[in-house]
Parts: C-alpha cells; structure tokens; sequence
C-alpha cells in the first residue's frame, strides 16, 4: 500500500515535471545551501587547522603585532620594537619553563642549480631544536642537527613542490644548490604540507639558521616560537615569557605589552568563532527556505487532495480506512519533499564538486550534512503533508463521491 | 440465512435549521441470494437508503444487523473492513479510478483487505472474466465504453465475493440496449447465489429481480414478492 502510494505520488510528479519542481524548490534550496556551505566552511576548517596547527598544538609564538583590522590599530602598534635573536636568547636563558625556544629567519632568496632556478624562494633559516614544532617529517634524507646549525654548516632541506621545480624526476637528496650565490648541500626533502587556499605550502627550503648569519648577517626581526616543558604549562610559561620580554624593554608595570603572545588554540577560536557565525547566517537560510518549502508543499498537495476527491471517495467505498488515506497522501508529500532533498542535494553535490574544479579552496562534503538535509525535509513533509492527508483523511465518502471533477 | 436486517433505520439531514428526514423507520430484511428492486420517485430515500446498507453513511436512529452482527455505532476502520469483505457497490457513474488499468481497478479492494499481491492479480483476472471483458483488462477507463466501465465496475464488486452487492441505478447513464446487457449480466449473478440490492427507475428493469421494494417520502411504500 505504501509502495502503491509512492507509485501514484513518483506518476504524478513525473508527469507534472514544472509544477513538481516548483513546490520542491524550497527544499531543493535548503539541501544544496546546507551540503555547499558545509562542504565549503569544512574544506577551509581542514585546511586552515592544520596551517594553525603547523607548528604544535602546544605551543605559542611571540609576534610584534597580532592581526590587524583597523587603521587605528596598526597607528597603534606600529612603533613596537622588533622581536630579536637576542630576544630569543633571553627566553631561551632565563624563561624556566620553556621546554624548546625556536627562532626563524624568514628571507626571500634566489636559488639555483646547474640547469634550473627560483628567483624568490621562501627561505626558512630555523635554529637547532626546530624538528619539535615541524608538523610535517622529512620524506627522504635527514634534518640537521643542533650541532650543524651552530656551527652553520652549508646544508638545506627542501619542500617537496620546490625539489620537484629545481630536480624535476631526479632525486634532490645529495646534490647541491646555490642560494644568493652560496653552496648548500640537499639533505633531505620534506613531506608535503599541502595547500591553503590553492596557495602550495611546498615551496620552501629550510636551512640552518647559523648557516644564515654567517652568511647574511643578523636579522631586523625573527619569528620566536615556545613550546612549554608540558602542555598544561603553556599559561605559566607564556606569563615567564612575557615577564622576560617586559624586562628586556624596560617597561612599567602598567604599560601595555609592545608584543603579543599567540598560542595555537588563540588562532583556532579566533577561527572557529568567524566559522560559527558562518553557520549561524546558513541555518537562518536553510530554515527559511524550508519553511517556504513547507508551505508550498502544503498548499500543493491540498490542491492535490481537492482534485483527487472522487478518487477518495472510491478508495473509501472499496474499504480504505482512514488511515490509508491519510497514510496515502503523507507518503505522498514524503515522496515529493525526499525527491526535491534528492535534487538539491544533487545540486549541491555538483555547484561543490564544480567549485573545487574551478577554485583553489578545498570542500569536503560531509555526510552529517546529507544526513541532516534529509531528515529537516523529511520532517518538512510530514509536517506539510500532516494537515491536507488528514483533511482527505477526514472526507465524507458520500460527498466525495458527489464530487464532480 | 439473513444478511441484511433494519429496524426503524432513520436518517435525517439538518438543513438551515430544519430537519430533511431522507429515511423515515425504514425496517427491511434481505435473505442470502434474494435479488432485490428498489424503486421510487426521485429524492425518495433510495440512496441514503442504499448508503446506510454500504455503510458509508450512518443512521439518525435505528438498527443495522449485517451478517448477523450489528454494525451501527462502530469506528471508521471496522466500518471500512466491514464494507470492504461485505460489501460491493456498483454506481451509476461508475467511479473507475480514472488513471489506472481495468485490472487495476478490480484490484483495489483487494489491496485495502490485504489480499497476497499473486493472489489479487489471480482473483481480479478472474472477476474481468467473468464480466466478460478479458481482453480489456489493461485497458484504461477512457478507453472503454460506458457499458465495458460498468462491467468493470461490477467486477470490482465482485472480487471480494461480497455478502451483497449494491447497485444505485447501474443503467442511468447508459444506451438502453447497453443497459439490458447490464441488467443480463445481474440476472446471470443472481443465478449464481449472489445477493443483490438494486436500485432503479425503470420497471422493465425491475422486473429482473424476484422481490420488488417500492420507496416514498422515505418509506416503504410495498415490498412484494414475486
Ligand atoms: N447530504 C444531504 N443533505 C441534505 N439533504 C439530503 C442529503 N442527501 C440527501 N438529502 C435529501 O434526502 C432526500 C433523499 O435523497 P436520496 O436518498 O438521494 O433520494 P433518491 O436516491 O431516492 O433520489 C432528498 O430529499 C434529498 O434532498
Ligand atoms: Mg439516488
């Protein structure tokens, strides 16, 4: 009986193909939004997760300035005194609680090879204990070691897309390159990191910071990464970090920090915040539509009760309980909101898998998402079919029987 | 055996404050295999009378034994398994669902009684067959004539084996020489046991049947047996 019914609703929706369409658009927009914009915040909160996560969750790093929204703010701190390598010194001597200090040398440098070269490539000269705060592991070869990068010994690890641009097919470990005119020994190549964005995070060589300074002299600025003895220190040995900077700069006791100490799990709300309020605009979206979706259905499916009278009427004479009616036309409004769930998940399916053909961003479709735009139009269906199924339900055999078509 | 049994059936409809009594204490009794007429001027009570013997309409008053067991003041769903095993009507209008085969058609009752799908398409084969329209049975309403959609309709009725068989004017809106073919195929049903109620204007046609129930103004005016 219940297949019967999903028959005549499948007959009836086919054979009205416009109208069909029409009454499921509200549903058909509820689903593609919800699997798009799904697909979409999930596919950024991978990619932008990991990035934020990069260096260790356990960790925070010290930064002249955070992130910048406004004018006024950056008037605000832009005098700030750099974050040095004397300040890393500093940390390294006297915060306590700092179980590895990292400082890198961010610089933008040509490298060659014999046959091939990149003009600006992303340098990343990192002092000694820099393998606790690699998120990624070395493909092939070996890092370098605390002692190498003291005494500033010339070798390099390259990220995987950089090793394939300079030794396309050939095996980069062992060979050399020149980096602004320097011979650096390849020793190993790098796992991938990826891409955030479109933007590959494989593009960068990463030596030895005292390999830089004999080089290139000493940095105006580094990046100074701490990663606490345990992770539940991370508070306390930020507060040692602080005092010891505080100190370094000769600040009063009210004066305000001329840096900021940003730990992962800082940038991850700061993240997950802006996320939520993503969802919040899609949930006010997806109900709307579903809501409008529901009112059509109902509507539609009261015109189909009011054509369909006579038909009841017979059902009623050859024995059709109530319940049949009203089981009929709710399995008919289901069959009719499923189809249009079918449909927007199908666009929203497509619009994803077409966004992430044409742009750099990443989408995951998730199956939470299907899961629950499935069942929000299944609710939607009883709940539009509940009321016209029990107005058929309800019908006088006799007067429906009168009723001319 | 008894199959239908009325005391003082009464059905009153309220309109604009006044009481239209369509079947004034109508007691009637119909005995397995008789071939009833009903016959009266129009807006007599014949269909709310008929209606009431379906069990599609309920009495104002009185009594209803069907089978032997009284049926007035039962719920919705007894009611409709009641009329769906007991009962078979026949319309003038035929009331064929419109978008589905002959065979279709014949299968409905079983459907709602639940009968196993092998076992339907057998017994409502069986039923166009004994309508005479085998070769039609996948045939749309609109594709048949009115007499072909009347047969259908007839073994519709039957595919149950219905205790009765009610039919309100079956002939009204068809050819007269259709109509006697109708009224043969009754005559060749009643020959074969079944009950049947039916109702009509023309006295040719009541002449088929072996007991003849005049109506007027809601009551039985004669019930004669022939
Ligand atoms: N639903 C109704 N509401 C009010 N009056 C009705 C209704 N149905 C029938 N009647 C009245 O009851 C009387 C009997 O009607 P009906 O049984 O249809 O007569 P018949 O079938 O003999 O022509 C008529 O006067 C008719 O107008
Ligand atoms: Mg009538």
């Amino acid at each position: 009986m219940i297949l019967e019914a999903v028959w005549i609703a499948l007959a009836t929706m086919f054979a009205n193909k416009l109208r069909t369409l029409l009454t499921v658009l509200g549903n058909i927009v509820a689903v593609a939004a919800l699997v798009l914009v799904v697909a979409f915040t999930q596919g950024m909160n991978r990619e932008i997760t990991r990035a934020i996560l990069a260096r260790g969750a356990d960790t925070f790093t010290v930064e002249r300035t955070g992130p910048i929204h406004s004018d006024e703010e950056w008037e605000r701190v832009k005098d700030r005194p750099p974050v040095t390598l004397a300040d890393v010194e500093a940390v390294r001597r006297d915060a306590t609680l700092a179980g590895h200090v990292l400082a890198q040398w961010n610089l933008d440098l040509p490298i060659r090879t014999a046959k091939r070269s990149v003009e600006r490539a992303q340098v990343e000269a990192r002092s000694g204990e820099y393998v606790y705060f690699l998120g990624e592991a070395v493909a092939v070869g070996r890092h370098f070691t605390p002692a190498e990068e003291r005494r500033g010994v010339p070798v390099v690890l390259l990220g995987s897309d950089l090793a394939e641009t300079l030794f396309p097919g050939e095996t980069a470990v062992g060979r050399t390159v020149r980096i602004a005119g320097r011979h650096f020994d390849v020793i190993g190549v790098m796992e991938p990191r990826g891409a955030i964005l479109g933007q590959s995070q494989d593009k960068y060589a990463m030596l030895p910071l005292g390999a830089a300074l004999a080089e290139w002299g000493r940095p105006w600025e580094v990046d100074l990464v701490v990663k606490p003895e345990r992770p539940e220190l991370l508070d306390v040995c930020a507060d040692e970090v602080r005092a010891v900077l505080r100190a370094r700069r000769g600040l009063r006791p009210l004066q305000e920090d001329p840096f900021e100490l940003l730990a992962a799990a800082t940038y991850l709300k700061m993240y997950r915040d802006s996320s939520r309020a993503v969802y919040g605009a899609l949930i006010g979206l997806v109900a709307l539509a579903l809501f409008v979706g529901g009112i059509v259905i109902a509507n539609v499916m009261l015109m189909v009760v009011a054509q369909r009278t006579r038909e009841i009427g017979i059902r009623k004479a050859v024995g059709a309980r109530r319940t049949h009616i009203l089981l009929q036309f709710l399995v008919e409004a289901a069959t009719l909101s499923l189809v249009g769930g079918l449909l927007g998940f199908g666009i929203g399916a497509a619009v994803t898998g077409a966004a992430a053909a044409l742009t750099p961003i990443s989408f995951s479709i998730e199956a939470w998402s299907v899961a629950v735009g499935w069942g929000m139009v299944l609710v939607v269906a009883v709940l539009a079919g509940l009321y016209p199924a029990a107005r058929a339900a309800r019908l006088d055999p006799i007067v429906a029987l009168r009723h001319e078509r | 055996m008894t199959v239908i049994l009325t005391e003082n059936l009464t059905r009153s409809y309220r309109l604009g404050g006044e009481d239209v009594h369509a079947l004034r204490e109508v007691s009637l009794t119909v005995e397995r295999g008789e071939y009833v007429a009903i016959m009266g001027p129009s807006g007599s009570g014949k269909t709310t009378f008929m209606n009431l013997i379906g069990l599609l309409d309920t009495p104002t008053r009185g009594r209803y034994v069907l089978n032997g067991r009284e049926v007035s003041g039962l719920a919705d769903a007894e009611l409709s398994d009641i009329r769906n095993r007991e009962i078979g009507f026949v319309f003038q209008t035929f009331n064929l669902m419109p978008d589905a085969s002959a065979l279709a058609n014949v299968e409905l009752p079983l459907i709602y009684g639940r009968t196993p799908r092998s076992e339907r398409r057998a017994r409502a084969t069986e039923a166009i067959d004994r309508v005479g329209l085998a070769r039609r049975a996948r045939h749309r309403p609109v594709e048949l004539s009115g007499g072909e959609r009347q047969r259908i309709a007839i073994a519709r009725a039957l595919v149950t084996r219905p205790s009765v068989i009610l039919a309100d004017e079956p002939t009204g809106n068809l050819d007269s020489t259709t109509g006697v073919e109708i009224m043969k195929l009754f005559a060749e049903l009643s020959a074969a046991g079944n009950t049947i109620l039916l109702i009509t204007h023309e006295p040719e046609i009541a002449d088929h049947a072996r007991r003849l129930v005049r109506v007027r103004d809601g009551r039985i005016e004669s019930d004669v047996r022939r």
